[in-house]
């Protein structure tokens, strides 16, 4: 009987514990890169100094929302979206007859936050995702309510629960977040209002999360069109001055205007998105950031932040820890997770700031966005993966150009030396099948020469870019003009490179005879080439960058000066074994770091190089023996906000 | 009291409360639970979608559970029954097939047509009772109808004994079986007309069921609920279940149930319990069904999908 225990017991415990892994992630080096804090301005994630109202606005005859049925301050009329979003037939009824209307008469309800004072305060719309429609989602951003109003903006989140649930339909979610704003110049322009005159509406920013995040962007798109593209009958024409959009933890291509990916131009751009996301596992927000173009010379800008151990719904209260639905605990490994608290205090560190920096021109915040170590005591202790451009950027390489791997952009030239691997691609997401619609170069290197003696070393691998002069006369760069580099470590580490082939005569003497024994040997016992199931390689790395004028003057500088070089992030979203490496492809997102390099760094560093006669950009793997890292564009800007570069690390 | 609730005693009451025995039917194999989970739920299984279904109710056979189900029974010492079902869809058809096999040994004196005590109570005469089915169902205008088909049979071995010498015995049917189903009350109503057919060379159960069943989700718990009422040949069967299931991590699961029904006859006790252990692709169910003088049926039950 004892032992029939022992067996149940035995058994129990193999089921309780089935398949469950462990615990594995990068280690953190947020103690070093965020050991500083050299933007000096208050904190952005701190409140601000005015008083917060609040209030609803809405139909006034919702079903089941009691707050836009009994405590709306401004009524909207229905707008009919049936043209932009669809039931499935069979779920018609069951759709009204719970929410009490259908998709042509869909409420324009919202609830705002807003300062105390005579404004007019900038307008910042936030709508949510796709989520369980009877688990409302829109109360989620209060806290970015609250704090966003304390700084002197409004914050609208909007609720679109009724169309949670369908498919197809963010160009829906976008259409509606610009009939928002038409109700919004409405309450701008009522004598009634208790938001008469306090709205900029010069100053709009659009923020989505999930599929609102791919909705918020897309709205800026239809603002500027007359008509809508899959159905011209549809008029547009909106032309709000929307400025800014955040799109957080986004999902692109869900909607594609006329079968394209949705164009994005002339407008600052954030994204945000956490690597242990639950929902959307793949950074799809990278596409977004590709994809837009600045090109009415402007000053605008881009970034996007990859937070390690963020999940998708700990941005929004109502989600929290819930990526895969309420049992999200069963399939995700939610002991991954950074604190919901932190990672919202990032969300509204990051937001604030860049809403700072573009609706209220707070230009101090600005270098937290060029290089995050800026805000190092700001930022919740964990590893960060940045991306940048501002309106001055002009690509120098972005391997998309063409199919030969020795030019880049006209007028300059590639060329790798020593190199193990030197290949263009396109960069892959983490989910199968799935990539960043942009292309990379793959540079591998090992310095180390194959045989017995491990520090025999041949010459150093090196990446170089050559800029033409007819080019450098258009560009012209000089002193104030950055470089921009943007790359990626990866795991893999080529083997050392072989003895050269012997092509003389054998020599036959006794010394002669003596060396190719030597040499045969030293080939006989070089090290195996990697086991490919051997541990991915984890020793950091460093690059040197080495710029040189036309006068031939160089001068080095170590890449880690302006950022963090990371290999990938060790990511297992899954609770079960196996479950990650079944999904993906891989378990990391391939997540190029981008460096803005100051010339005048590389001038005061050595006054004898002339910055306005750049001839040529060389990565020289001379720190690390062997590794392989992927570039996915290389730039210069002549034209950049000197705010961005201030507050340098020291 | 919620109307979920109401709604299962009702079903449960709706049986008249004479202890009256189930006019004798055949061939046996239909009279018994053919499902292991529907054991556990008192066989009250009419309006619940599963690999078994084809058994119960030709609207709910159910593709979604792609694979094989396979079930053994033990009946005391005396008697064994194996099934398979399967279900596949193609196109807006669902189809399912499933075959039943009892071998049992029947008492010298149990009278045919036998009655599902005659399983556990040992006997020597060589039984068997089998049959197969086919079915298909498909959606029209929100309702789930299916059809289905199946052939059953019974053969028993002669016997020479005291009183002289019983034949052999081998009676075959084809019967028909329909049913609808349809959302209802947050959870799918069903009714099913089972074993229609020619009943010249044997007394056939065609029998009527309507049925209730809910599934309920809570954040940590699966719960599922099953009623039903049937009639055959003017008498009242039923029967309802609970059933409560726990996943801690995603693929794993388990799950406790227990049933109460009307039974055939006074030799079989109302009382039935069962569970399941679902790991990834394999489930195993089990349930324990209780007949007089402490006599036992193990329903063991192994699903591959």
């Amino acid at each position: 009987m004892q032992s029939v225990r022992k067996v149940s017991l035995s058994i129990a415990v193999i089921a309780l514990a089935a398949c469950s892994q462990q615990l594995k992630l990068s280690k953190d080096d947020s103690p070093v890169v965020l050991a500083h804090q050299t933007i000096t301005a208050p904190s952005p994630a701190d409140s601000g100094s005015f008083a917060v109202n609040r209030l609803y606005y809405g139909s006034g005859t919702d079903k089941q929302r009691a707050v836009f049925r009994d405590s709306v301050t401004l009524k909207t009329k229905a707008v009919d979206i049936s043209p932009f979003a669809s039931v499935q037939p069979d779920n018609v009824n069951d759709r009204k007859s719970y929410w009490g209307f259908d998709m042509k008469a869909v409420p324009l309800n919202g609830r705002v936050w807003y300062p105390e004072g005579p404004g007019p305060f900038p307008l910042v719309l936030v709508v949510h995702g796709n989520h369980n429609p009877e688990d409302y989602s829109d109360p989620g951003y209060g806290y970015l309510g609250e704090l966003l109003a304390s700084r002197g903006f409004i914050l609208v989140s909007v609720d679109e629960n009724f169309i949670n649930g369908l498919s197809g339909e963010n160009d829906g979610r976008a259409w509606l977040l610009l009939k928002h704003l038409e109700a919004w110049k409405k309450f701008n322009d009522s004598t009634g209002s208790p938001l008469y005159h306090k709205v900029d509406m010069d100053n709009i920013a659009l923020m989505g999360h999930s599929r609102g995040g791919e909705a918020a962007p897309l709205a800026a798109t239809f603002n500027k069109l007359k008509f809508y593209p899959d159905d011209a009958k549809q008029k547009l024409g909106f032309n709000f001055n929307i400025k800014s959009i955040v799109s957080i933890a986004p999902v692109d291509g869900q909607y594609k205007p006329t079968g394209q990916f949705t164009p994005l131009e002339n407008v600052n751009y954030l994204v945000i998105h956490g690597s242990h996301d639950g929902d959307v596992s793949t950074f799809h927000g990278l596409r977004q950031f590709e994809r837009l173009k600045f090109t009415d010379g402007k000053p605008w800008f881009k970034s996007a932040f990859y937070m390690y151990r963020a999940n998708h719904g700990q941005w929004n209260t109502v989600w929290n820890n819930k990526d895969n639905g309420p049992r999200s605990g069963r399939s995700l490994d939610l002991r991954a997770l950074i604190s919901p608290e932190e990672q919202r205090q990032f969300g509204k560190l990051v937001i604030s700031a860049f809403l700072e920096a573009t609706l209220h021109g707070r230009k101090e915040y600005l270098p937290m966005f060029r290089d995050h170590r800026t805000a190092g005591h700001w930022l919740p202790k964990t590893m960060y993966i940045t991306r940048f451009q501002e309106s001055g950027y002009m690509p120098l390489a972005e391997y998309d150009e063409d199919i030969d791997v020795t030019t880049g952009n006209p007028g300059v030239e590639l060329l790798g030396d020593s190199l193990s691997t030197w290949k263009e691609g396109v960069l892959p997401y983490r989910s199968r099948g799935d990539d960043q619609r942009h292309n990379a170069v793959w540079l591998g290197w090992n310095n180390r020469i194959a045989g017995p003696d491990t520090m025999k070393m041949g010459k150093t691998a090196s990446y170089m870019v050559t800029i033409s002069d007819s080019l450098r006369a258009v560009r012209k760069p000089d002193i104030n003009s950055v470089l921009y580099l943007s790359l990626a470590g990866t795991n893999d580490k080529p083997g050392p490179r072989t003895v050269p082939k012997d092509s003389t005569k054998p020599d036959t003497s006794a010394a002669g005879k003596a060396r190719a024994k030597a040499i045969a040997d030293s080939i006989k016992n070089a090290p195996k080439p990697p086991d490919k199931k051997t541990e991915p390689d984890t020793i950091p790395i460093e690059i040197t960058i080495e710029l040189a004028d036309s006068a031939g003057h160089g001068v080095r500088m170590p890449l880690s000066r302006f950022g963090t070089i990371r290999r990938p992030l060790d990511t297992k979203v899954f609770r079960r074994e196996g479950r990650d490496e079944q999904r993906f492809a891989t378990t990391f997102e391939l997540v190029p770091q981008t460096f803005v390099m100051p010339l005048a760094d590389f001038a005061k560093a050595s006054p004898a190089f002339d910055a306005g006669r750049l001839k040529t950009i060389r990565l020289l793997f001379d720190k690390t023996v062997a590794a392989t890292v992927v570039v996915s564009d290389i730039g210069i800007s002549t034209k950049i906000d000197p705010a961005f570069l201030a507050s340098p690390l020291p | 009291m919620p109307i979920n609730v109401r709604i299962v005693a009702a079903l449960c009451f709706m049986a008249p409360v004479a202890w009256t025995q189930a006019p004798r039917a055949g061939p046996l194999v239909l009279l018994l639970p053919a499902s292991t989970r529907a054991t556990g739920l008192g066989d009250a299984f009419v309006a619940l979608r599963d690999d078994a279904a084809i058994f119960y109710n030709p609207a709910l056979i159910n593709p979604t559970t792609n694979g094989l189900y396979g079930t053994f029974v033990r009946y005391a010492s005396n008697g064994t029954m194996g099934v398979l079902s399967n279900a596949v869809a193609v196109g807006t058809l669902n189809l399912g097939w499933g075959v039943e096999v009892l071998e049992f040994k029947a008492r010298g004196d149990a009278a045919y047509p036998f009655a599902p005590m005659d399983v556990v109570r040992a006997g020597s005469r060589d039984a068997l009772s089998l049959a197969a089915a086919v079915g298909a169902n498909t959606t029209v205008k929100g309702f789930k109808a299916g059809v289905g088909m199946k052939y059953a049979e019974d053969r028993v071995d002669g016997l020479l004994g005291a009183s002289g010498v019983t034949p052999p015995l081998r009676k075959g049917v084809l019967l028909g079986d329909a049913g609808l189903s349809h959302p209802f009350m947050s959870g799918t109503a069903a009714l099913a007309v089972q074993n229609m057919g020619d009943d010249s060379r044997i007394p056939l159960p065609i029998q009527t069921t309507l049925g209730w069943t809910r599934g309920l989700n809570t954040s940590q718990l699966d719960f599922v609920f099953a009623a039903e009422v049937s009639e055959r040949n003017n008498w009242m069967g039923g029967g309802g279940g609970a059933e409560v299931g726990y996943g801690w991590i995603e693929g794993w699961s388990a799950a406790l149930r227990a049933g109460l029904r009307r039974t055939e006859t006074s030799a079989q006790r109302p009382l039935s319990v069962g569970g399941t252990l679902n790991a990834d692709h394999l489930a195993l169910d089990y349930a324990l069904e209780f007949f007089e003088h402490s006599g036992y049926a193990h329903h063991l039950s192994l699903r591959w999908r």
